[in-house]
């Protein structure tokens, strides 16, 4: 054999990939017709193995768009971003932005936003397991002492900040409730996801607890956090939103800072 | 024989029989996981885990270190695998003959690739990275083909017994997929087994297949894990089980449609009674 395992391994890659069968008949024993069909052996099972991860991942997306859709959908995603490894829990985290861009979804506004939910649930699932601070170490330090200090965030905590019910639309196919028909699509929600045991939690939030904790995330002293939030967010109503984040787990760590 | 695992049959485990297998309510002599599926930061499936870890033997069987590489292993996989197998301490560890990734793309199938001597030097030089790394010597599953290289200069047989030879790690015995072999390549079973060093086996895999007609009317043999072990599966085991002479580590695979926990047992169950009596047929001859 003149081609080497290298040369092979190229060109089943491409082939496989991009339906060029041409490109790799000639390594192997048979006539074409059969090849043919024992090349698609293959490649069905990397494109159908590849969509069911993806819809793992998106079940909502699916729903929203109907099965025969979304494997389209699939099919697409993955010669565009093929996986770059092989733990399935690192592939189809570049769907949000792909559906933004796919010509056949421009119809549907909110879909990257209900994929964004999705995928923040997943990365929420995985993330590494941290103990959050109680609630009494909020009352323990002292409001003085909080504000001179940077909170670190749980690694599973998720910020989300959607244009349209996103966080609705994914409620709706999981729970039943809302109803599909009564969310106003346009109505725009900002959630916090975060798993601070074994289940992922959903937190419907305003827009100021949202900006409030972007800045924490950011490693702004809390006082500044604040400070910054007030500036675009004057009904930012503090001891509310540390109350949620105490009272959620959202907090691994308080690092006192000196001045 | 390369056994670490108990001598008998074990099953592969699926996340939703979490709750039946810890039941007590099964005889389960060890579980077989995909590491794959547990290459995430923390989570249920770390906790599951590691209930599972400390109530029995645990084997991991990789399927993504894609061996066959020409372009070696990857390194970050490696270290993921490396840090599961610290943490879990896995009876035993396994991975296929196969390639998956090529330039930095997955393809997320095990290809097949040509028994030649570069692809010895490949696969050997990747099982001997991953075994140092692991500290420990690792299983090779024998592939299901649905493709024939022109140009191959080994038999399979041949090459599992040279990879052996040169990197200590023993073999990985799927009866499904060297039946599946059989009748898509034309390969003879019985020659398989007469040439293949069956000494450097430590664990054998049974699973079912489905049967497609492809357009110019001949079958082929699909390997989907999706349905039980077939009659001539069962019984190229018992000859593969008296060629032995000993029982053997055996798991019992079913990843498509897969059935209730109290079928995947029974399964075993019917794997230790084939293994029992090929040994007891074999001791009355």
């Amino acid at each position: 054999m003149s081609a080497s395992l290298a040369d092979i391994q190229s060109a089943m890659a491409k082939g496989l990939l991009h339906h060029k069968n041409e490109e790799l008949e000639g390594f192997f024993n048979g006539d074409q017709e059969d090849l043919t069909a024992r090349i698609s052996v293959y490649r069905n099972n990397i494109f159908y193995s590849l969509a069911n991860a993806l819809a793992d991942l998106y079940p909502v997306v699916q729903k929203l768009v109907g099965e025969e859709f979304f494997r389209a959908l699939a099919n697409r995603y993955v010669r565009k971003h093929p996986p770059a490894q092989a733990a399935m829990v690192y592939f189809g985290q570049d769907f949000p932005v792909f559906l933004a861009q796919d010509k056949a979804c421009t119809d549907l506004l909110y879909l990257p936003d209900v994929a964004r939910f999705e995928l923040a649930r997943q990365r929420a699932y995985h993330a590494a397991d941290v103990e959050s601070l109680s609630p009494q170490a909020m009352q323990e330090i002292g409001v003085e002492r909080l504000l001179s200090s940077c909170l670190s965030l749980h690694p599973s905590l998720q910020i989300l900040d959607s244009k349209w019910a996103a966080r609705s639309i994914w409620q709706a196919h999981k729970t039943g409730q809302p109803r599909l028909e009564d969310i106003d699509l346009q109505d725009s929600q900002q959630s916090i996801l975060i798993r601070p045991a074994y289940e992922v939690m959903v937190c419907a939030v305003d827009a100021a607890t949202l900006a409030l904790i972007s800045a924490i995330s950011e490693g702004a002293k809390l006082e500044a956090a604040i400070e910054n939030t007030l500036e675009q967010h004057p009904e930012l109503d503090v001891p509310q939103a540390l109350a949620l984040g105490f009272g959620n787990g959202f907090f691994t760590g308080i690092d006192i800072q000196q001045d | 024989m390369n056994t670490l695992l108990p001598k008998s049959a074990g099953i592969g485990f699926k996340p939703k029989h979490f709750e039946d297998v810890l039941s007590g309510r099964f005889d389960v002599s060890w579980l077989e996981v995909h590491p794959e599926n547990y290459m995430g930061d923390g989570g249920l499936p770390h906790q599951n885990l590691t209930r599972i870890r400390e109530s029995m033997p645990l084997s991991m069987h990789g399927v993504g270190m894609s061996l066959g590489s020409a372009d070696g292993v990857d390194q970050d996989h490696l270290k993921r695998l490396t840090a599961l197998v610290e943490r879990y301490q896995p009876t035993q560890v396994s991975e296929h003959l196969a390639w998956s990734h090529w330039n930095q793309t997955f393809l997320n199938d095990l290809l097949p690739m040509p028994y030649t001597a570069e692809s010895l030097s490949v696969v050997a030089t990747n099982v001997n990275s991953v075994q140092e790394a692991l500290q420990r010597t690792i299983l090779v599953e024998n592939p299901s083909l649905y493709l024939q290289f022109e140009g191959n200069e080994f038999s399979e047989a041949g090459f599992f017994n040279l990879l052996a030879e040169q990197t200590g790690c023993g073999l990985l015995f799927d009866v499904n997929n060297l039946y599946v072999c059989a009748n898509n390549l034309g390969l003879n079973a019985q020659e398989h087994l007469d040439e293949l060093r069956i000494e450097n086996i430590g664990e054998v895999h049974l699973a079912g297949h489905s049967v497609e007609i492809l357009a110019n009317g001949s079958e082929l043999l699909i390997d989907d894990h999706g349905s039980s072990v077939c009659d001539e599966v069962w019984w190229l085991y018992q000859s593969l089980v008296r060629r032995l002479g000993d029982a053997v580590p055996t798991l019992i695979e079913w990843d498509t449609d897969t059935p209730d926990f109290s079928i995947m047992s029974q399964e075993a169950k019917k794997a230790n009674q084939a293994m029992t009596s090929a040994l007891d047929l074999d001791t009355a001859a």
